[in-house]
């Protein structure tokens, strides 16, 4: 599993970002819960550290038989972000307008979703996004499709 | 998950495991490799090269290792002694300076291992971006590790951090003493929710080896590990690769001969040292997994470590064989250590193989190290390093026999100790000091020729035979050491007294194992002493001026074991071997009721319960009192008897006082070993009171000899010879009677009492070959010990008898004249006899090219010296010119060197006698002569008379000890002239040494050889 966070940095697409992802996560990998905000603190600093797989498993005093966990937390926050990206694509400064505003006023969260409502194929696309972030990570079939919908869902009727 | 494969609730955190004392061997070992390190690096300074060869050369000359030999004279002993230390008081300024370098060294790598011991947590968390687990940020797993920690029952909580990097589910424990972190990896903390039982199994590991103290000692280890690569081991390298570095670093290295031979050597053998510090820490932390996997299953974590280890098995990827050399055992070993953990306390052949190298690793070097900084009082430094090591030594052995009995069915400390002897003797090979032909054990070209056993088979400059001796010397102290800590094991229950049993045990046995250790690290380098000390127990007599009556069976008598002999006779051995042996007995002391961890929550299953373990009863002890005392009896007569018959069979015979102390001595031995036999056969515990029983017999024996010997003196059939009546008590006798019975007679018992059960063991096999009449049974198993110990004994005396021919006593070689043709030789026949020397030459002598010095050299007193100097005695024949052949070889281009020379002449008349007056008349003319060299070189020679050789018709032999000075060094050096008229032929002999001894065994091998090559 790779990622690269986007090099233009804008913390109203971050703060997007997070609150997605922490919504996503809470849903497919309840588990993890306690760990999302050092996770998602390393995703910011460096993601591609937090999807290496760390130690080996010959440390001097370590357990010695670790075996690979199938973590959610990073593969959902590197789906997420390349989610965002295509909508930030997709919508460019219409995106950017309305979290602005929902920053501005944050009563007009609720009147106004941050993007344009998407197509049945935009969200397709999106699946798709996330499934093959899946894959990469090695995330198994059942949840990668959960994960999928988690996010497609989430972007219908949230964002 | 079902606890159905669980063995039986044992306590192993209860005994102990010794992996401590391993981790001692390791550090010691890197400690002294790294003071040897130190000691390279200093001959590499600029200068210290130098003056250091210098200085060997000098101070060694004050030795005189060429005229020790074998040589009985005490006073040459003492003289040799003498100049040893002289030597030794001159090597110590350089010595001393070289010390302090090494402790520099030493102390900047400890400091630098503090440093990265104490950096080393704050660097893995650095290094991981760790973050705490507090109880804002992570309230549930806070709670759950907390909730561990009293689980595990560990008094002060740990830091928990968490790696958010790291995706494997697992953990590490860390830091540094007092503060102490457990790693969580992002990847278990799910498992917490998924799978609890995982989750427990892996915080519980990790806990159990803050439990188990691992972390400080493995930390400690690594941090002293990385240190000594950096300080000491790279310097090192590069001084090996380049010795002149400091010096001249652009020269080529490989111009120097030697420089090959010597990266190859040390070079390999650093390397070989690296490899096994790695294998060998691995292995004491495979053990250390091993015991924190069984302490976190004593906790409740064996379900979750079953389940994880089944996972990990089925989902194998790596090759198991390199499980083998990692720090993490086998998932099949794991699993083991979980259902059963007492299995993790069996003693190991490999594991105590690896402790055993890392010991002598350490003991090799720091010799070295000792040889240079302790006291220049000539006792040797592995005196002293013996001290240091035998409290490891022991205490891993006496570890190993502790586990060996907690373990449930009882294993044997055998297979251990011969892995800890294996390993000592393959570590001591593998010793960066021991350069090729000087290989510890194996002896060198010191002791070649000198060996204590004749017919000694020898590859290269190796002695097998030597080997063979000092090894099996090594190991049977090593299996004594461990007998008897499993002696005290079996006696003290390890739920009684716990470890502090096991530390009494080491504390009892060290003594006489540090001495024992200390005489072996002495007589290893020169295997040939074990024999030499048989020679110098005769020449105590001959000082007396006393002949030994040889009567019958003296041979058997007299064989007195030279390493045993120097052990009864160092301080305080006997007290301590004494407490030695019967340290096991203090267990019959009142003490609190004790369960054995192996029975503990065991419920019998069939058959009645096994017998209690523990020490004899007191009435065993009480039995082997009263047969110690009669055997002392039986001795008491039997030394009466045999004064009655030497009365009546040699009276007053010159020597048969001492011919009588020897039987005596042989006598008493034999009552002590008859004794340990029949109560082995008879008791329970039969070779443990033996010991008691042999030393009853010893204290009774040296009063019943006493009391014989005032009859002796007073009762006229019993006297040996002419004196006088009196009832004094002979106090010096009775000491050395002690020594002797108490050290060897214990040891006859013991001998004696393993033959009795181990015949008794292989009857067991046979039940149908044993007579049902217990009578019968026991007169076959008296007859069948008392046969093999005849057999033993006549072995070793048939020994004993080919030690007193040493090889070096020469014995005259035969006149040739009678059979030496009576002409004058061919050029061939002269060339052959001339090149008879160079087979007994050692292998790195070289042919001697012809002298291209040039110049005019100057005598100052040509008129009293020219004719010995320019060997006039030879010239002056008239006739024919005789037919000449040279040979010439030099041990080296060394600052010490030495040269031989044999210059063969042929005549066509006999050579005249006349020619040896000549040359002793030269030389009485000149007792001392000044040699200026053609570069200007001032040679002070002394002349002196020496015997000449038994050989040829006439021999002739002049010596000429040279001092010279230049560049404010004084040197010394020896010239050897010997002449051999052989018919037609003389012989000549030059042999020339250079600040070093002149060989005078070589010497004497290289003048026969030439005269037996004659024709």
């Amino acid at each position: 599993m790779t990622g690269t966070y986007p090099s233009v940095v804008d913390p109203d697409i971050i703060a997007a970002e997070q609150d997605l992802a922490r919504r996503v996560a809470a849903l497919v990998a309840p588990e993890e819960d306690e760990l999302f905000t050092v996770l998602d603190g390393v995703y910011r600093k460096d993601p591609a550290r937090l999807t290496a797989h760390g130690p080996g498993s010959d440390e001097m005093l370590g357990f010695g038989v670790e075996t690979l966990a199938a973590l959610v937390t990073p593969v959902v926050l590197a789906s997420v972000t390349e989610v965002v990206r295509y909508l930030t694509e997709q919508y460019g400064s219409t995106v950017r307008a309305r979290l602005s505003l929902r920053r501005a006023r944050p009563s007009a969260a609720d009147a106004e979703p941050a993007v344009p409502h998407l197509d049945d194929a935009q969200l397709a696309h999106v699946r798709a996004i996330v499934l093959d972030k899946c894959a990469q990570a090695g995330l198994e079939e059942g949840r990668s499709r959960l994960l999928a919908d988690s996010v497609a869902g989430a972007l219908r009727d949230a964002v | 998950m079902s606890m159905t494969a669980a063995g039986p609730h044992r306590p192993v955190s209860a005994v102990v495991s010794g992996t401590t004392l391993r981790f001692v061997s390791l550090v010691m070992a890197i400690i002294g490799t790294g003071t040897f390190a130190f000691s390279v690096v200093y001959t590499r300074l600029p200068g210290n090269a130098g003056l250091s060869m210098m200085t060997y050369a000098r101070c060694n000359e004050l030795r005189r290792p060429g005229q020790l030999g074998l040589t009985l004279d005490p006073a040459a002993i003492e003289a040799a002694e003498r100049d040893s230390l002289r030597a030794s008081r001159c090597l110590e300024a350089m010595e001393l300076a070289q010390t302090a370098w090494i402790m520099a060294g030493l102390a900047l790598l400890l400091a630098v291992a503090f440093g990265l011991y104490l950096a080393a947590p704050w660097w893995t968390r650095r290094r991981a971006g760790l973050v705490p687990i507090t109880a804002d940020g992570f309230p549930r797993l806070h709670a759950a590790l907390n909730e561990l920690v009293t689980d595990s029952g560990l008094r002060r909580p740990p830091r928990f951090v968490l790696a958010p990097h790291a995706a494997v589910r697992g953990g590490l424990a860390f830091g540094r003493a007092g503060r102490y972190w457990v790693r969580v990896n992002a990847g278990l903390v799910p498992l917490r929710v998924t799978d609890p039982a995982a989750f427990r199994a892996v915080v519980l590991h990790e806990l159990a080896h803050l439990r188990n103290r691992d972390v400080d000692i493995a930390y400690a280890t690594m941090a002293l590990w990385r240190a000594f690569v950096a300080v000491a081991l790279l310097p090192m390298a590069v001084a090996i690769v380049q010795p002149r570095i400091l010096t001249d670093p652009l020269s080529a290295p490989w111009v120097n001969p030697d420089y090959p031979r010597d990266l190859l050597n040390t070079g390999s053998r650093t390397v070989l040292f690296v490899l096994i510090v790695y294998l060998v820490r691995n292995s004491v932390l495979r053990t250390r997994e091993l015991l924190a996997d069984a302490r976190a299953a004593e906790h409740g974590a064996a379900d979750g470590l079953r389940a994880v280890m089944a996972a990990a098995a089925a989902r194998r990827t790596s090759p198991s064989w390199l499980r083998r050399f990692g720090v993490h055992p086998a998932v099949a070993a794991r699993l083991r250590a979980i259902d059963h953990p007492l299995t993790t306390l069996r003693p190991g052949f490999a594991e105590m193989f690896g402790a055993g190298m890392t010991t002598m690793l350490a003991a090799g070097s720091l010799t070295l190290v000792g040889g240079l900084g302790l006291p220049h009082d000539g006792t040797p430094a592995g005196r002293y390093i013996a001290w240091l090591l035998a409290p490891v030594v022991v205490g891993v052995l006496a570890m190993a026999a502790w586990r060996a009995e907690a373990l449930s069915p009882r294993a044997s400390v055998l297979p251990a100790a011969l892995g800890f002897s294996l390993g000592c003797l393959l570590g001591d090979l593998a010793s960066v000091l021991n350069l090729g032909g000087m290989w510890g054990v194996f002896g060198g070209p010191v002791g070649r020729g000198r060996m204590a056993l004749a017919g000694s088979v020898e590859v290269g400059n190796l002695s097998l035979t030597a080997g063979l001796v000092g090894a099996t010397a090594f190991t049977i102290g090593i299996v004594l050491v461990a007998a008897a800590c499993a002696a005290g094991a079996r006696a003290w229950p390890p739920g009684g007294y716990g470890r502090w049993a096991w530390l009494a045990g080491a504390a009892a046995t060290v003594t006489p194992f540090a001495v024992w250790f200390g005489i072996w690290l002495e007589l290893r380098p020169a295997p040939f002493l074990i024999g030499r000390f048989y020679h110098l127990t005769a020449a105590d007599f001959t000082t007396l001026g006393e002949r030994l009556w040889q009567g019958p069976g003296f041979a058997l008598f007299s064989a007195v074991y030279p390493p045993l002999q120097l052990f009864a006779a160092r301080p305080l051995v006997v007290p301590a071997f004494v407490v030695a042996c019967l340290y096991p007995l203090a267990a019959l002391l009142p003490r609190r009721v004790a369960v054995r961890p192996a029975d503990a929550g065991a419920e019998p299953v069939n058959g009645p319960p096994a017998p209690e373990p523990g020490p004899p009863g007191r009435r065993g002890v009480r039995s082997a009192v009263l047969t110690g005392l009669a055997g002392a009896g039986a001795f008491v007569v039997l030394t009466l008897v045999l004064r009655a018959v030497l009365h009546q069979a040699a009276y007053d015979a010159p020597g048969i006082v001492s011919y009588h102390s020897y039987a005596q001595l042989a006598l008493a031995i034999a009552v002590q070993a008859v004794v340990g036999g029949v109560l082995a056969a008879r008791q329970r515990r039969g070779l443990m009171l033996g010991q008691v029983a042999a030393l009853t017999c010893a204290a009774a024996v040296i009063v019943g000899e006493q009391g014989a010997s005032v009859l002796g003196r007073c009762v006229p059939p019993l006297r040996l010879r002419e004196g006088t009546c009196n009832a004094g008590i002979d106090l010096a006798y009775a000491d050395f009677l002690l020594d002797a019975v108490v050290v060897q007679g214990v040891l006859g018992a013991l001998a004696v009492g393993v033959l009795v059960l181990l015949l008794k063991r292989a009857a067991a096999v046979f039940p149908g070959l044993v007579p049902a009449r217990p009578r019968v049974r026991s007169a076959i198993l008296t007859a069948t010990t008392a046969v093999l110990v005849a057999v033993g004994v006549a072995a070793g005396s048939t020994l004993t008898a080919m030690t007193d021919t040493p090889a070096a006593v020469a014995v005259p070689a035969p006149t040739r004249s009678g059979a030496a043709v009576a002409r004058v030789l061919t050029q061939a026949e002269v060339q052959r006899v001339a090149d008879a020397a160079r087979p007994v030459l050692p292998r790195h002598w070289r042919t001697l090219p012809e002298s291209t010095s040039s110049g005019t050299a100057v005598l100052d007193d040509p008129e009293h010296c020219t004719a010995l100097v320019d060997e006039e005695y030879l010239t002056g024949r008239d006739g024919p010119e005789p037919v000449v052949a040279h040979g010439r070889w030099t041990d080296g281009d060394k600052i010490t060197t030495s040269s031989i020379k044999v210059t063969v002449r042929s005549y066509p008349q006999p050579v005249p006698s006349a020619m040896f007056t000549a040359a002793e008349n030269a030389q009485q003319a000149c007792r001392r002569f000044t040699y200026t060299t053609g570069e200007g070189m001032q040679l002070h020679y002394t002349v002196s008379a020496v015997s000449p050789p038994a050989l040829g018709d006439q021999a002739w032999r002049v010596d000429l000890a040279m001092t010279a000075e230049s560049s404010g060094m004084s040197f010394q050096g020896a010239l050897v002239i010997v002449l051999i008229r052989i018919g037609h032929t003389l012989v000549q002999v030059t042999y020339d040494a250079f600040s070093e001894p002149v060989d005078e065994e070589l010497l004497r091998k290289v003048l026969d050889s030439a005269a037996g090559a004659v024709p």
